[in-house]
């Protein structure tokens, strides 16, 4: 009794002291990444949010003018371009790369041999630098002496060069060709994560019941690749819509403004002109687009995974 | 012997003695920093071995570091290096974005006072007395001057065109196949000179870009590609490596780029162009007049240097002719003084200068990018000329729309001031 009696005044002795003790240490080793989010992530953050109610430029050291920045947006034609182009630049890319990932994730689901070898090669254009990727592609879309306009021409199919770069309609299509070729191997690989833990008995009940191949894809692989398929959307919809590396390098934005992402168009207010102000406006309505993206697909994710 | 030594005695001499010490030690150390200068420059071994012999000279520690490769990288350094009154340098190379940018914000020293900016301010190229008397101070010390001359293939055209019209006249005669008559630069920051180029030709206010001149220049601009086709739409893209390379190909009829195209064009691989075969002129006259365009680097001292009476001795010292025709020489570019145009050494290491009837000829009455360069918001107006010749060469734009873009970007620039 006396035992249990003092065992049980322990217990609560202990659960006194070393509950709050186990919280303070966990906290104090969180503490530091918590201060560096704090220092590089978070206040940064709330500094955009209060410069974009400035005005503060190079020579100008800036005062609070509300909401001016953002209501000169709605004026800003390059920056409705940009604004449209990002949403359509986003969804083609995503889309495509959705598309396409799954596919070649189903294709190479099926190689038996040299598995190190298909991976290691569709592995390739994700792991390279996305400015080196842009530089690549410049060199393939060259329009004097490129080598995709030197192979069509060599098999006959165009007499003068194509403007992969210069026609703005073109422009747009490169570089959602490239972006998708840089992260389709991305796509690929967590759906090739997604594919091999559905269990085979599911497969195989489906075709013991006569489901033919697109059926089976239909009722059972692409019902059970929802969550992944939701990840990659949450994902690249992310990724693309703060696309900046390919096309700074690829097009600067151009032909004219043509290719300008909101990214990029912030950049060039916020560094290249120093218009802190109205670059922070445009960071802050990327970082709103973003998070809805991000926000949506994450609430898909979470309903899936239910 | 002994010596008596209270212990009173002993610890007063040791103080004193280590108070002299280390006050002697901070004083030479305070004195090797006053004669201690840091620069950043170009990174070039040539400009480097300069500047560290001119300091030897002098006596005088040269420290060097070299400014970014990437262009952006530069503006965004040297930018917050200005703003921020950064004492760590004490010379800056500066073009005349960086001259302009950091002369008209109060961050650089006017050199007007030192020796040898009265010594040679009668030998300087007049475009330079030009430019420092539009921005009120001399804010660099020239080390080189460039231009951006106007090229020709003889081999195509035979005598180089006087107007707009002939212009475009003699471009549509040669343009055909892989043959553009006419290929200005118009990617990669370039345009910026192009746009400039033209205003300049035609008379347009490049103080409010609101006038017909202005439509003028940016219709004819547009034309080239959408009109006459006498420039390929891939000119929103080409940078001066770019049109040099598509030049010694024998794909440019014309074209315009930097002082030290006579040179490159003929030294590519595979080049169809030698140094003869490349013409040099005044531009086509636009209806204002024929003038081109100039640039250049030179030495600018940080107003907020900590080490200015060293840096303005070796200033001093750099800016004398004989210095500068040893930078001249080692970057092959023309040099900033009159005195040195006749130099024969000079002049068989920059041909350019012997081009079209003499360099004064081919930069007479060239501006130097003002008023954009002198003016306090410089790298906005610079970025706005920049992307209005993207508009225009792109075809994204009408020249009336470009036009009313440009006017409206000017004056949001100007009530940001």
């Amino acid at each position: 009794m006396d035992i249990s009696a003092s065992g049980g005044v322990r217990s609560a002795r202990e659960r006194f002291f070393r509950l709050p003790t186990l919280a303070l240490v966990a906290y104090a080793l969180v503490l530091p990444a918590i201060a560096l989010r704090a220092a590089f992530v978070i206040g940064p953050m709330f500094q955009s949010i209060f410069l974009s109610f400035t005005n503060k430029n190079l020579t100008n050291e800036g005062r609070f003018v509300g909401i001016q920045n953002y209501v000169r947006m709605l004026s800003d034609e390059t920056l409705i371009n940009s604004f449209g182009f990002t949403l359509g630049y986003t969804a083609a890319a995503t889309i495509l790369e959705t598309v396409l990932g799954l596919l070649i994730a189903m294709l190479l689901m099926q190689v038996t041999r040299f598995k190190w070898l298909t991976n290691t090669l569709m592995l390739l254009p994700w792991v390279m630098a996305p400015l080196l990727a842009a530089t690549v592609w410049k060199i393939l879309y060259l329009e004097d002496g490129g080598i995709l306009n030197e192979l069509l021409r060599t098999f006959g199919l165009i007499e003068g060069p194509v403007r992969w770069l210069s026609s703005p309609d073109l422009a747009r299509i490169s570089v959602i060709v490239t972006s998708v070729w840089k992260n389709l191997p991305w796509v690929a690989l967590i759906f090739m994560a997604g594919l091999a833990a559905i269990p085979g008995e599911l497969q195989e009940a489906a075709r013991v019941d006569g489901a033919n191949p697109l059926q089976r894809f239909w009722y059972v692989t692409l019902p059970q690749l929802r969550p992944s398929i939701y990840l990659v959307l949450m994902f690249r919809g992310m990724g693309e819509v703060q696309t900046f590396e390919q096309i700074a390098g690829l097009t600067q934005g151009g032909p004219g403004t043509a290719t300008t992402t909101l990214a990029v168009y912030a950049y060039q207010r916020f560094f290249t002109e120093t218009r802190y102000g109205y670059g922070s406006a445009i960071a802050v309505l990327l970082l709103l687009l973003t998070a809805a993206i991000g926000g949506y697909f994450a609430w898909r994710l979470y309903k899936a995974n239910r | 012997m002994t010596i008596g030594l209270s212990r009173r005695s002993f610890l007063k001499s040791a103080a004193a003695t280590g108070a002299a010490l280390s006050l002697g030690v901070r004083t030479t150390a305070a004195q090797e920093a006053a004669r201690t200068v840091n620069v950043v420059g170009w990174n070039s071994p040539d400009h480097q071995e300069i500047l560290l012999n001119a300091g030897k000279e002098l006596g005088i520690t040269v420290k060097y570091d070299v400014l970014p490769a990437a262009w952006n990288d530069v503006m965004q350094k040297i930018t917050l290096w200005g703003q921020s009154g950064y004492d760590g340098v004490d010379i800056l190379f500066a073009d005349d974005l960086i001259g302009g940018l950091w002369g008209m914000n109060g961050w650089a020293d006017d050199l007007s006072g030192l020796d040898v900016s009265s010594k040679v301010q009668g030998d300087l190229v007049d475009n330079i007395a030009a430019l420092n008397s539009a921005a009120g101070g001399i804010y660099r010390q020239f080390f080189l001057l460039d231009a951006e001359p106007f090229y020709y293939n003889k081999k195509l055209v035979p005598t180089a065109p006087k107007t707009w019209d002939e212009m475009t006249t003699v471009a549509q005669s040669v343009t055909g196949g892989d043959v553009w008559g006419w290929r200005p630069l118009g990617g990669n920051g370039h345009a910026f000179n192009t746009v400039l180029l033209m205003l300049n030709q035609a008379g347009a206010d490049l103080e409010s870009l609101s006038d017909p001149e202005t439509l003028a220049a940016l219709q004819y601009m547009y034309d080239w590609v959408q009109t006459s086709k006498i420039t390929p739409p891939s000119t929103v893209n080409e940078d001066n490596t770019t049109v040099e390379a598509l030049a010694a190909a024998g794909k440019a009829a014309m074209w315009w780029s930097y002082g030290g195209s006579l040179k490159n064009v003929p030294s590519i691989d595979g080049s169809t162009l030698s140094i003869d075969d490349i013409g040099v002129a005044r531009y086509p006259a636009g209806p204002a007049s024929d003038i081109g365009l100039v640039h250049g680097w030179g030495f600018l001292s940080p107003k907020a240097s900590a080490n200015k009476a060293a840096a303005h001795e070796l200033l001093n010292y750099l800016g004398q002719p004989e210095q500068v025709r040893n930078l001249v020489l080692k970057t092959n570019a023309p040099p900033p003084l009159k005195s040195l145009l006749a130099d024969p050494e000079i002049q068989a290491k920059v041909p350019l200068i012997m081009a079209n009837g003499g360099w004064e000829n081919t930069i007479r009455g060239a501006k130097f990018r003002e008023p954009i360069v002198n003016h306090r918001q410089v790298t906005q107006l610079w970025t706005m000329i920049d992307k209005l010749g993207a508009y225009i060469l792109s075809g994204q734009k009408s020249p009336a729309d470009a036009q009313a873009w440009a006017m409206s970007e000017y004056q949001t620039i100007k009530d940001e001031a």
